[in-house]
């Protein structure tokens, strides 16, 4: 049977106090609840303390490079699309170095589940301003504050249509969990943009200001609405909602792919009838 | 009748490609839209990328995934990719890398031809890995140096390259059918057995090579890293085992070199003059020196269809016996004469050199030779 002790503990490289913990405890609550054995997972990331999350889990791993991890899972996915894979990053990583990509993954609706570790900041380089690091905000690398106008991943996310779309704060592991396993559960991309504090580098968002703000959804409120999705993106200030934003029944990207469900792409082997009917066709 | 891109599209279907990803870039598009043609049918899948970085990522993330994958570019489509080929080599991943060279720098001339990467794709990727790099000169030896790439690249795990140009690319010649069926394609990853047990993706081995099982396809977790890494797999700061494992991924170059293709030698021998080249100025190189063996001089070619590694036992004798030795390249710096000189010692001080976005051709050989 799975459940969280199927998991074990290691130690880990991050600052006490770190959302990061939290995160990691949400993630392998959801797997238990999604009954998903470490074998069962493919954990892809990228570069950045949240990237170094996959190496506290027991499961399948490929830790690539700085924002390029959803081309892999991409990848990998299409290959063996029997595994389940899940992409675990940072708020630089994904919507930074990675952003094109994010928005590549998002139109190609590759079944895949986005986990953004977003503490609107960059931790491992310690401490410049990340894609969504709010306005003003003064870092050694932005003395006089940041002018640009921050990064909102679930606005771009809802614009473009995407599978699923959840935010979450660090601070409820169960609304975490929860939300991780509605993506892992969804047939499509998920993206789970999960809020959290940065106790070394952010001062601004600290744990108080995200729980203060972060609301849950209201109970009849409808994810398929995407006009009300779009309008719940575009909250932040005083009230952050948190909890299924929008989501759609769009085809999978492999499910294009007809031959895929059968066997994984390794496996087969060459048809070397066809093959040799190809290369005559050539001639 | 095939072209040079068909028979490298022929060549990795026949070694068991199974997934292809690009972004469109003259002259190498050809080789995944060929790909596309046989997809749905043979059973591959080929991605249209977002950009080059997310093309190679993809097929490192499917071969690890235990697809035979690969890539095709140009020269500014595999800048963008270079990052990408440092972390097969890190990760140990298997990936064919096809780069179909055009006159650069930048933008350069983009329809036309030149053999100006050599340096470039041997030099390609941060840090020190292991690699091989094939350089076809016939449309005939993109077929076969396609299915070798594969064969290395599984085996060695890792990034090997196959530098092509424009010219070779889009060149059709009357192949003689390969007999597909006698071909076996390559097998992706280890049949698992016996394991010892925890599993390391990463266990150290005499030949450097580590039983590489595929995730999700065993009770075994695979655990692959970009950082250094323990045998496990898992991020290391040990600075004991970093020296362990650098060791471990350069000993593949042993097993590498050890398979080189010797260059080919055409000629009697001790020739007055050793013409000496490497990629698609085969051709044109064999022609020019047929016609000055009819004009009486004893000339002799030597081919290097592997440009790396240069092993110099197999070639010295031959530079050492002619009269005179002149380098044909496709470049403004006579690249391969730079590496054989790096490589062996042996400074080859007269160069034919073209590098006007035009193909090599005999004539213009036999004129600058005069």
């Amino acid at each position: 049977m799975v459940n969280t002790k199927s998991q074990t503990h290691v130690e880990t490289a991050w600052c006490p106090g770190c959302g990061n913990h939290s995160i990691l405890e949400a993630v392998k609550q959801a797997l238990a609840a999604c009954h998903l054995g470490p074998q069962d997972v493919l954990f892809v990331s990228g570069i950045g303390q949240a990237a170094k999350a996959p190496h506290y889990l027991d499961a399948n791993v490929f830790n690539g490079l700085h924002g390029r991890a959803l081309p892999v899972a991409t990848g990998a996915k299409l290959a063996n699309p029997k595994q389940v894979v899940l992409v675990e990053s940072g708020d630089g990583c994904t919507y930074g170095e990675g952003g094109n990509h994010f928005l590549a993954a998002i139109r190609r609706n590759i079944n895949t589940t986005l986990l953004v570790h977003n503490n609107q900041v960059y931790g491992l380089t310690k401490g410049q301003a990340s894609p969504t690091s709010g306005e003003g905000f003064v870092t050694k690398a932005q003395p006089e504050g940041v002018f640009s106008e921050p990064f909102n991943p679930i606005a771009v996310a809802v614009a473009l249509r995407a599978g699923f779309v959840a935010r979450s704060f660090s601070g409820k592991v169960d609304h975490v969990a929860e939300m991780i396993q509605k993506a892992v559960e969804h047939r499509g991309f998920a993206l789970v943009d999960i809020l959290q504090p940065c106790v070394s580098f952010n001062k601004v968002n600290t744990f108080a200001w995200y729980r203060q703000r972060c609301t849950p959804l209201p109970g009849d409120y409808d994810p398929s609405d995407w006009e009300m999705a779009m309008k719940k993106a575009m909250e932040w200030g005083d009230r952050i909602p948190i909890g299924v934003i929008y989501r759609n029944d769009r085809m999978a990207f492999e499910d294009h792919f007809p031959f895929l469900g059968r066997e994984p792409l390794g496996h087969r082997g060459v048809d070397t009838v066809r093959l040799r009917e190809f290369m005559m066709g050539l001639a | 009748m095939m072209n040079g891109n068909e028979a490298i599209a022929l060549g990795a279907l026949s070694a068991g490609v199974k997934f292809c990803a690009f972004y469109p870039m003259t002259p190498s598009t050809s080789i995944p839209l060929t790909l596309v043609s046989q997809a749905q049918k043979m059973g591959i899948v080929v991605e249209q990328a977002e950009d080059e970085i997310a093309a190679i990522n993809m097929a490192i993330g499917a071969s690890f995934a235990g697809a035979p994958s690969m890539v095709a570019t140009s020269g500014g489509g595999f800048a963008l990719m270079v990052e990408g080929v440092s972390l097969a080599a890190m990760t140990e991943t298997p990936i064919v890398v096809v780069v179909a060279q055009r006159p650069g720098p930048a933008t350069g001339l983009p329809t036309r031809t030149e053999q100006a990467d050599l340096e470039f794709v041997l030099h390609a990727g941060h840090g020190e890995c292991p690699r091989a790099v094939l350089a076809p000169g016939t449309v005939k030896e993109c077929f076969h140096l396609t299915r070798k790439a594969f064969e290395w690249a599984e085996h060695y795990q890792g990034p090997i390259f196959l530098l092509t140009d424009q010219f070779l690319a889009d060149s059709y010649r009357a192949v003689a059918p390969f007999p597909l069926e006698d071909l076996p394609p390559v097998k992706a990853g280890w049949d698992g057995t016996p394991v010892t047990l925890p599993y390391r993706r990463y266990a150290i081995t005499e030949d450097g090579v580590s039983p590489r099982l595929l995730p999700g396809m065993s009770e075994h977790l695979v655990v692959a890293d970009s950082d250094e890494h323990t045998e496990e797999g898992h991020l290391t700061e040990d600075l004991e085992v970093r020296k362990r494992m650098a060791e471990k991924r350069l000993r593949k170059s042993r097993g590498l070199w050890n398979e080189v293709i010797p260059p080919e030698y055409i000629g009697e021998d001790q020739p007055e003059i050793l013409l000496i080249t490497w990629g698609s100025s085969k051709g044109p190189l064999l022609e020019a020196a047929e016609t000055l063996r009819r004009k009486g001089k004893r000339a002799a070619v030597l081919f290097f269809g592997q440009v790396w590694p240069l092993v110099p036992h197999q070639f010295m004798t031959r530079l050492d016996a002619a009269q005179q030795v002149v380098c044909v390249e496709g470049n403004a710096f006579g690249q391969l004469a730079r590496l054989i000189r790096r490589e062996s010692g042996f400074h080859i001080r007269r160069l034919v050199l073209r590098y006007d976005g035009l193909p090599m051709t005999p004539e213009y050989i036999l004129r600058e030779l005069s």
